[in-house]
């Protein structure tokens, strides 16, 4: 079951750029799901036909297993990567406008708005001006706008960009809270550190196409490399050079850490007991290659098949 | 359905009630008022000082025939003798009927069109009744004394029911059943005035309010719970009742003023005012300047809108301004000249053409036009604002979410097929 599909979404825009080119992405109900790609990979223009703000050339956007629909809006909290709200306009009242256009009554809005503003601790700045308002506070109060009408898809474009690390830490607790309550999020940014950490799925795009997707402990599984850690208080690491070789040695903090790598067919266990047959270990691990590696060399390749114009 | 709980009528709503409520627009409906009374008041004052100031006049009358004709007035006083710096020298070398450039009026000063005018007056009317006694034409004072009211109907605006009621009174009697050009001058002058001000001034503010949604990036959020046309025509329509909410408080200030004077006393001075408005049809006039502001509007303020969604900050907006403000600049250039010429040819298209219609038919209108007239004009003038409207859609669409580099005119047609 997917909450929210793409098909084959194609967007061409008048100036004759392919913004999509047959981008079909999955979200599952209830995951937080990573949507990557370097600038101007297209992300933008996926959201904003998941937002309905634009329409597709060809393909299609299913909701909640239907075909999208216009008053699905109201179901969905969009937090844009550029944010602004009128810096005239005071916050409560601002977010009490932005809750009425995605449907809410004048007076459901306010008693959700100012629970919430109770809620994150900003309810002294209901009657405050945006510009009188710090940066940090104005996307707090723009999260909340978001999240307002109680929608069941969220899509945050580069949500933490603008926070403190303490605020950021809020608002990661916040997605987590979210996502516990059911909500289904779509996750788009440049910080692979909170992809590791939120995303349950991802989806790559580079160059108007989905380039890699999936889970990302699949995606990890697949792209690991063989590369082991181990530590040991020896200086040196008796192996076999049969099986594995060792890449590097470094020292820290008294211990000896090895970087191995496996060059046999061989299965982790089979491979860690050879290794401490003749060492004593302290510690043993995959060095499972981190998602910013993993979107480096996606890129990479993909910039190499698809050569720039 | 019910426009106030759609999208449209939650924009609208926020529109109209942050303007209203600012301090500027309660300053502004204000102040405008005081403003204009104060600089009206201010150059009649001084105009009128210098009317009265006296001026000489030294005439050296070779002929010594027309210096008695010359008769002195308030503002001219003719004399014979030298004086110590006169106003003018005037100065008859001959017979001025055998030689009319037997004349010439000097000064080391402006001489004034009053003075000129004055002078002339008096001279040609004694010329010419010298020159008329002398074919010793018969009932000679009756041909003159009905060529004068011919004269005075002239200067009075002349309506067809008047010609009935006419004979037997004398030009005086007529003068406050209908409106003197003059008075209509001064309501064509005003009308034509507010409505280039009000378009130019509420389109302005519709061009600020997109351009601000879009520079701040608020739009990202709007347009992704309601469709960029609602979003739209919300503003054109939250902002243009903030216009007309203007122009009804203005409205009612001056009723205001006229019953509360009329209640404290100051009847003869209120009733020289309404000497003037006398057969002038205010009702009329404020309902057409309505009428014409909601299309005239409509029109600009959307081509302003366009404007907002195309740049990325205020300076760049100059370049797309400068053909419309041509345009409103050339009506309203029109405008006024059909203050004094209301049925010339150009007045006639032009308050026909819908993007100069507004202005110039508001200067048309306090002389009366064919009712045929005004609805066509109507009918030009709303047609064309549905088309700009959906023209201007299509740009504010595509504008509205576009950034970066500055688009060409060509871009801009691209988005209209897109």
């Amino acid at each position: 079951m997917y909450f929210l599909e793409t098909k084959k979404v194609i967007k061409q825009y008048a100036t004759g750029n392919t913004a999509l080119d047959g981008v079909s992405i999955q979200v599952p109900k209830g995951i937080i799901f990573g949507l990557l790609g370097p600038n101007g990979a297209g992300k933008t223009t996926l959201i904003r036909i998941i937002n309905r703000i634009m329409a597709p050339d060809s393909g299609e956007v299913m909701f909640d297993n239907r075909k999208s629909l216009p008053d699905d809006v109201y179901r969905i909290g969009y937090l844009p990567e550029e944010r602004g709200l009128y810096r005239k306009m005071k916050a409560g009242e601002q977010a009490v406008y932005l809750a009425r256009l995605k449907g809410l009554s004048a007076g459901e809005a306010s008693k959700r708005l100012h629970a919430l503003f109770q809620k994150l601790d900003i309810a002294s700045w209901w009657n405050k001006r945006l510009e009188e308002l710090s940066k940090g506070m104005q996307q707090k109060v723009q999260f909340i706008t978001t999240i307002a009408h109680n929608p069941d898809l969220l899509i945050f474009d580069e949500p933490f960009s603008g926070f403190d690390p303490l605020n950021t830490e809020l608002l990661k607790n916040e997605i987590r809270s979210l996502k516990a309550d059911g909500k289904t999020i779509i996750f788009s940014t440049h910080n692979m550190a909170s992809v590791e950490e939120l995303c349950d799925e991802i989806a790559l795009i580079d160059h108007a196409k989905v380039v890699l997707s999936g889970n990302i402990a699949d995606i990890r599984r697949k792209y690991r490399c063989n590369v082991f850690t181990v530590r040991t208080d020896n200086e040196s690491l008796a192996v076999d050079d049969s099986f594995c070789e060792v890449v590097s040695r470094t020292k820290d903090h008294n211990l000896y850490c090895f970087t191995v790598k496996k060059t046999s067919d061989t299965s982790n266990s089979e491979f860690i007991t050879r290794i401490a047959a003749s060492n004593e270990i302290i510690s043993f691990e995959e060095k499972a290659p981190s998602m910013n590696e993993i979107f480096i060399n996606t890129i990479n390749t993909t910039t190499y098949e698809y050569p720039k114009l | 359905m019910n426009i106030l709980n759609s999208k449209a009528g939650i924009v609208i709503e926020r529109e109209y009630i942050s303007r209203v409520r600012k301090k500027s627009f309660l300053i502004t409906t204000l102040l405008i008022p005081i403003i204009m009374i104060g600089l009206i008041t201010a150059t009649t004052l001084l105009s009128m000082q210098d009317q009265e100031k006296e001026k000489v006049i030294y005439v050296i009358d070779y002929t010594g025939e027309y210096f008695p004709v010359l008769q002195n007035s308030p503002q001219c006083r003719f004399v014979d003798e030298p004086v110590s710096s006169p106003y003018a020298h005037l100065i008859i070398t001959g017979d001025l009927i055998e030689n009319p450039k037997a004349i010439s009026l000097l000064s080391e000063k402006y001489i004034t069109e009053k003075v000129e005018n004055n002078i002339n007056h008096q001279l040609n009317t004694y010329l010419s009744n010298k020159k008329l006694s002398s074919y010793n034409i018969p009932n000679l004072e009756k041909i003159l004394s009905e060529s004068k009211i011919r004269i005075n109907l002239k200067a009075e605006k002349f309506n067809k029911d008047d010609n009935q009621t006419i004979q037997g009174k004398s030009a005086e009697d007529i003068k406050p059943a209908s409106p003197s050009a003059e008075a209509s001058s001064l309501f064509s002058m005003v009308f034509s005035v507010l409505i280039y001000a009000f378009i130019m001034i509420y389109g302005g503010i519709v061009m600020q309010g997109v351009m601000e949604e879009k520079t701040n990036r608020i739009v990202e959020i709007i347009v992704s719970s309601v469709k960029p046309f609602d979003l739209m025509i919300g503003k054109l329509i939250g902002i243009g009742l903030v216009g007309l909410t203007q122009f009804a408080i203005w409205a009612g200030f001056i009723a205001l003023l006229f019953s509360g004077a009329g209640i404290l006393g100051y009847a003869p001075a209120i009733e020289n005012v309404y000497a003037l408005f006398a057969g002038i049809d205010i009702a009329k006039l404020l309902l057409f300047f309505i009428i014409f502001f909601i299309g005239g509007y409509m029109i600009y303020a959307s081509l302003f809108a366009a404007i907002g969604a195309i740049v990325n900050s205020p300076e760049d907006s100059q370049q797309y301004m400068a053909p419309i403000t041509i345009l409103i600049m050339f009506a309203f250039i029109v405008g006024s000249a059909s203050a004094r010429l209301p049925d010339s040819s150009l007045a006639f298209w032009t308050s026909l053409i819908p993007f100069t219609a507004p202005i110039v038919m508001m200067s048309r209108i306090p002389f009366d036009v064919p009712l045929w007239e005004l609805l066509l004009s109507i009918v030009l003038l709303f047609s064309t604002a549905i088309i700009t409207l959906a023209v201007v859609a299509k740009i504010y669409r595509v504008g509205i979410l576009m950034y970066g580099k500055k688009p060409t005119w060509g871009d801009i047609v691209k988005w209209l097929k897109y």
